[in-house]
């Protein structure tokens, strides 16, 4: 018995050690490094610190699940910082938008609000990228983005009415009439 | 009852009645502070209550070998030749320590400030997939917690023409009309609650408008549990954890395990019966894999108890979805093994 006994707490922690089971409290030690990292990020923010960030968000929705601090992070270091105020290097800002958009894309099946994910993808890709070479991901996240109403939390009609008006055109108008839209701020009055 | 009260002393000195408290308050500040907690507070804290379960089976385990090795075995073979005093005392006080504790772990959330909203609803990716003639099946991989509704994006080729009538249409008949440029809402019923898996299927007229699901966007909503859920979903720790206690002591009295031994192996079936992965695990095709395989097959022999055990990271998502029924069995189980337990003799 004793040595079953043995046997089977060994293949436990083999187990727990593999990722095929968890042992009790493990939860526990994942919320107190959840809890770390969302400081750690916090710290990166005030800092500006955008290589960290964009690590930071996706260590987080890894090892924690939450989603906001990667669609933050994207916000901040993809979109936000590549604006003219910013006077970054060209070079600079087109690798700094194609690893945001790309990171999102990496991880949206897992996101808890990807309808955000795919606005902030189009949003960046339109205002940012002069649409260039991603354009397709920029029209696929404008068209879902809007196809969705702009997802269950959004508090206006108008990105349903948009796409709606969008169904009425011929199909090759209907893409940069959506992408216009995200221009001009369609679907945020 | 003086013997309850000597293993409550041993399982719990007086370090452990001041540790506990500053814990429980630590694991309040952490997970359900207004600023620095996380958003699902109640699931962190939680995951953080578990930790005191877990050490108390292995402090009981401890106990069980510390008494063995001071000779209380023959006392007890002395004192009580029926044997039944020592092993019910034991496990009265290790229910009782577990009861003390967590009941303690209710008070802090009580005076952490309230948040400002409502705990609010988390989503969870689905996976959607195409199964017979039309039909789709969306699975949650388990059963989804009342409240919980399918949330679903549409792509269309064109408007709805005037008097067409797009619809998704459910195996018992349920429709749910469909707005393009809207998120679909589908509130489960209660038997696809309990299945965890919802099949729908487009009407002729959706289909006609080129209505295609955006399996990305697919995601179940489910209620997050408030502060008021927090005595029940403790108490389902409290059922959870029980029956181990009584394990242990087979496995120690009957099994020639040391204490701490037969602890350690009744939280690895604890690890086993909790385990939820977002993703079921790759087994590799090797020794190895095979044991891993044999144990997934003993896990889904036991009862599902992963609604009890919830805790953590997507907690919401099992919370409350265990069946009195299993919950039952799982109690039962520990009531068997308290049982064979108080006929053994410990071994001096």
């Amino acid at each position: 018995m004793r040595s079953i006994l043995q046997t089977w707490v060994s293949f436990g922690l083999l187990a727990a050690v593999l990722g095929w089971l968890e042992l009790p409290g493990a939860a526990g030690a994942r919320a107190l490094q959840g809890w770390w990292l969302s400081r750690q990020f916090e710290a990166a923010a005030l800092r500006d610190d955008s290589d960290s960030l964009p690590r930071l968000g996706e260590e987080i929705l890894r090892r924690h699940g939450a989603t906001e601090p990667l669609l933050f992070a994207v916000h901040r270091v993809a979109y936000q910082s590549t604006g003219t105020s910013y006077h970054l290097p060209r070079a600079e800002a087109a690798t700094r938008v194609d690893e945001g958009v790309e990171l999102v894309e990496r991880h949206l099946g897992r996101l808890d609000d990807p309808w955000s994910g795919r606005r902030i993808q189009a949003d960046t890709i339109v205002n940012r990228d002069g649409l260039g070479r991603l354009r397709p991901l920029g029209e696929q996240a404008a068209r879902e983005w809007f196809a969705s109403g702009g997802g269950p939390n959004w508090p206006f009609q108008h990105p349903g009415e948009v796409y709606r008006t969008a169904l009425t055109l011929p199909a090759a108008e209907r893409a940069g009439f959506l992408l216009t839209g995200l221009r001009v701020g369609f679907g945020e009055e | 009852m003086r013997l309850t009260l000597c293993w409550l002393r041993d399982l719990a000195g007086r370090r452990a009645w001041l540790a506990v408290p500053i814990g429980a308050l630590l694991a309040a500040l952490l997970a359900l502070d207004p600023v620095l907690g996380p958003e699902e507070g109640i699931g962190s804290y939680l995951a953080y209550a578990a930790l005191l379960p877990a050490a108390l089976l292995l402090r009981f385990g401890l106990v069980l070998n510390a008494r063995r090795r001071d000779g209380f075995g023959e006392e007890e073979r002395l004192r009580d030749p029926r044997g039944a005093r020592a092993p019910w005392a034991a496990l009265a006080a290790a229910a009782g320590a577990l009861l003390i504790g967590l009941t303690i772990c209710l008070v802090p959330p009580l005076l952490a400030p309230e948040p400002e909203v409502g705990p609010g609803a988390a989503r969870h990716p689905v996976h959607l997939r195409a199964a017979d003639s039309g039909w789709w099946r969306a699975d949650a991989r388990g059963a989804a917690p009342a409240g919980s509704a399918l949330l679903m994006v549409f792509e269309w080729e064109r408007l709805p023409a005037a008097g067409e009538t797009p619809v998704l249409e459910a195996r018992d008949g349920r429709t749910l009309t469909l707005v393009p440029g809207e998120t679909a809402r589908w509130e489960l019923s209660e038997s696809e609650r309990r299945a965890g898996a919802i099949e729908w299927r487009a009407n002729e007229d959706a289909r006609a408008a080129g209505a295609a699901a955006v399996r990305a966007l697919t995601r179940l909503e489910v209620p997050r549990p408030s502060r008021a859920d927090l005595p029940g979903l403790l108490l389902g720790q409290f059922l959870f954890y029980l029956p181990l206690f009584p394990l242990v002591l087979l496995l120690a009295r009957r099994g020639g395990a040391g204490g701490l031994l037969a602890a350690l192996a009744a939280l690895a079936l604890a690890g086993l019966l909790a385990f939820d992965p977002r993703d079921p695990p790759i087994l590799p095709n090797s020794p190895a894999g095979w044991i891993g395989h044999a144990v997934l097959g003993l896990k889904a022999l036991l009862p599902d108890l992963r609604g009890l055990a919830a805790a953590g990271q997507g907690f919401e998502l099992r919370a409350g979805t265990t069946s009195p029924v299993a919950a039952g069995a799982w109690l039962l189980i520990g009531g068997i093994a308290a049982w064979f337990a108080h006929g053994g003799r410990a071994r001096s």
